[in-house]
């Protein structure tokens, strides 16, 4: 009796540890930034509108910005690449003059993509650190409970989460660096509709916010383009047998199908259609543009698809240096969520630079609206009252396909 | 039910069933229930790959990454489980098992990064398949199966035809009286621990080539294969196998028909149910009588 007792305890426990997805981790948050770096190893960056570095060393009192972003657990994918481009962001423009010719130090603490944990960093930012802005969650959920308190501060916020958050309530200092939603979806069909031809799709999407909202886009957009949605499956980022949602897409006659989801789900599946030999278009989210998922899928993974901002093949200026800087500095390849963040980095840089040097939460937002458009890594930015994510619905996208165990640019999407 | 749901879910079954034995093995040996052994699962083959970059041809690796792989569990028994079975028994254990998965959960990212890594296979081609039972199987799957069958009938011989596993069972019938025979319990608890951690971390391997080595399925592994030690009775060497391929099977016919989302609901429906019913499991009975 003792020993059924101990079991059906433990079930309670097993219960409440797996109720909620993130709340598999206990460790603190720790600040993980530095002062400012003095190494002056002068970057070529991307040119901003009003940067004119002198080449003077940066000097009076530190800059902060804060970031909250998933670092670790289930999201790390996301949050620990934009972690090291903040770092990357900190090093270049303490040796380029600083901002406004003040050092720059970010704040960064990790709030594992669990909202409960978002909210007090928020306030130990706004409150403790002093910070002038935010940068961050990486996810939506914790960027919806993080709304209402840099709204009601207020203070500038970017957030690198790819649904419009700031649209929703009409936010006044939420901004966005991160392509939404429906950029990416419009992307996708139209590379189907126009270049291969097929009108029977297929989604296999990610069952949690991810996957599903672009589902919703997926299925408001295909008609217009001329797409028949034949079948629809989910699936869990961190499962590793997609067979049987495989066989019930082969089998409702889908010709090309898109998976919405991120690695490892995305690599079993590439993996699962060539054990039951299923010769299919397969199209994945820029969730998987990177050097990640043709690893991962091996031999499977060839003529898989995806998209993205970057240019594999011919990196432009405003690409090159953040590609080779950031690979040499961290010995590994930036996903786009490192550029999403990377580019946050610098529009708070030319928003406080545009104010003239002034940091106060209203100075910093009209700056972020009335300074001129600057070329990110991402795209060209340029925020205005209507468009808090700076660079429309239609921005120049690449369709990347794996070729030899490597992506390659096939063609581009978007102007 | 296809041949290929058939091939998902009995290789999925069999890596259940290797977390069941684990579960069990700690469970009649000490009459405690360790949580961690899902996280070691999952790191296992990230143990064997750094082996491997360190320059060891793989099956040395493996060989290598299963001595670590049981040590760690002897370590955390000693410095972990042990004194929380001390100060409280039962829940001291469990508990602390949690403490403990987290901290392998956490840990790994900071040696290993947070992205899965591909684990070549023992044989052939990575995803190499063949026709069978009107599926194709991984090749990878019949090595799963092979090992696991071999890890079960080594087991049951250790535990019922050599002198220490019979001990191991004393000690956890009657510890009191297996103490007064001259059996030490705690070293009992720590053999049981270290082999069980062997169990998993070669499952984990095995498993490895064809989920990726070091996916966040920790977790999944540890509460499914817990299930299956539930279904098939937590105290029968037997009812692990029985309840893992059970569990296996079903979810693959479940998620072949419905989602997995649903499947898993059922399943977990389906455990509650068996706490209600047949709390001593599915074959409990006939092992009692046996005993």
């Amino acid at each position: 009796m003792r020993r059924l007792f101990t079991i059906l305890m433990a079930l309670a426990l097993l219960a409440a540890a797996c109720s909620d997805d993130s709340s598999d981790t206990t460790t603190a948050s720790q600040p993980s930034t530095t002062a400012a770096a003095t190494t002056a190893t002068p970057q070529a960056t991307t040119a901003g509108p009003t940067v004119a570095p002198t080449g003077a060393p940066p000097s009076g009192e530190p800059i902060k910005i804060g970031a909250i972003l998933g670092i670790s657990g289930r999201f790390a994918f996301v949050g620990a690449p934009q972690q090291n481009a903040l770092l990357l962001a900190q090093d270049e423009m303490n040796a380029a003059g600083g901002i406004a010719g003040r050092p720059v130090e970010f704040v960064i603490y990790d709030d594992e993509v669990d909202e409960t944990k978002t909210v007090p960093l928020t306030n130990r930012l706004i409150g403790e650190d002093g910070v002038v802005a935010i940068i961050g969650p990486s996810i939506t959920i914790p960027a919806l409970a993080m709304a209402p308190i840099v709204e009601g501060t207020p203070i500038p916020n970017i957030t690198l989460t790819s649904r419009p958050i700031w649209e929703q309530d009409g936010l006044e200092y939420v901004f966005q660096t991160t392509p939404r939603e429906e950029v990416e979806v419009l992307s996708l069909l139209s590379f189907i509709s126009n270049d291969l031809g097929t009108t029977e799709i297929g989604v296999l999407y990610d069952a949690q916010p991810y996957g599903t909202g672009n589902l919703a886009h997926i299925e408001n957009l295909a008609p217009g383009l001329g797409l028949n949605i034949v079948a629809t499956e989910s699936i869990e980022n961190g499962d590793t047998n997609a067979v049987p949602q495989l066989e019930r897409l082969r089998d409702a006659g889908v010709e090309t199908l898109i998976v919405w989801v991120g690695d490892p789900a995305a690599s079993s599946t590439a993996k699962g259609a060539d054990q039951i030999g299923w010769d299919v278009n397969m199209i994945g989210s820029s969730a998987i543009a990177g050097p990640t998922f043709p690893e991962l899928a091996e031999a499977a993974g060839e003529g898989v698809y995806s998209d993205g901002a970057y240019n594999f093949d011919d990196p432009p200026p405003n690409q090159a240096p953040f590609l080779a800087d950031y690979q040499a500095k961290f010995d590994s390849f930036p996903t786009q969520f490192a550029a999403f963040a990377y580019d946050a980095a610098y529009a708070f840089k030319y928003a406080i630079e545009h104010a003239g040097g002034d940091t106060s939460p209203d100075a910093i937002r009209q700056g972020l609206l009335d300074m001129p458009a600057f070329q990110g890594v991402t795209a060209l930015y340029d925020f205005t009252d209507e468009d808090h994510n700076g660079f429309g619905l239609n921005p120049l996208f690449y369709i990347v396909q794996v070729q030899d165990g490597a992506y390659r640019v096939v063609t581009k999407t978007g102007s | 039910m296809s041949g290929q749901l058939l091939s998902s879910g009995v290789t999925f079954g069999a890596i259940y069933a290797m977390v069941a034995l684990g579960y069990h093995l700690i469970f009649v040996s000490s009459g405690i229930l360790n949580f961690a052994l899902g996280e070691q699962l999952a790191i296992a083959g990230l143990i064997a790959l750094s082996f491997h970059e360190m320059g060891l041809p793989m099956p040395i690796a493996i060989l290598a990454a299963l001595i670590t792989g049981s040590l760690v569990g002897l370590v955390y028994e000693r410095l972990a489980l042990a004194p929380a079975e001390r100060s409280l028994p039962g829940a001291g254990p469990i508990i602390t098992s949690i403490g403990v998965a987290l901290i392998f959960t956490h840990g790994r990212t900071l040696i290993w990064g947070p992205n899965p890594k591909a684990f070549p296979p023992f044989s052939g081609e990575s995803n190499a398949a063949v026709d069978f039972l009107g599926g194709r199987w991984l090749v990878q799957s019949f090595w799963v199966i092979g090992i696991v069958a071999v890890m079960t009938a080594a087991l049951l011989l250790f535990l019922r035809r050599t002198y220490l596993g019979r001990q191991w069972r004393a000690a956890a019938q009657n510890p009191v009286g297996a103490q007064l025979c001259g059996v030490n319990p705690a070293a009992v608890t720590a053999g049981s621990v270290m082999v069980a951690s062997f169990l998993v971390t070669l499952g984990g391997i095995a498993i490895a080539p064809i989920v990726l080595a070091g996916g966040f399925y920790g977790l999944t592994f540890g509460v499914k294969g817990f299930v299956a030690a539930i279904l098939g009775g937590f105290e029968s060497t037997g009812g692990a196998i029985v309840g893992g391929m059970t569990i296996g099977i079903l979810e693959s016919f479940l998620a072949g028909q419905l989602s997995n989302a649903h499947a898993d609901i059922i399943l977990f429906a389906v455990l509650i149910l068996m706490l209600i019913v047949r709390p001593k499991g599915l074959i409990a009975v006939r092992e009692a009588a046996r005993a």
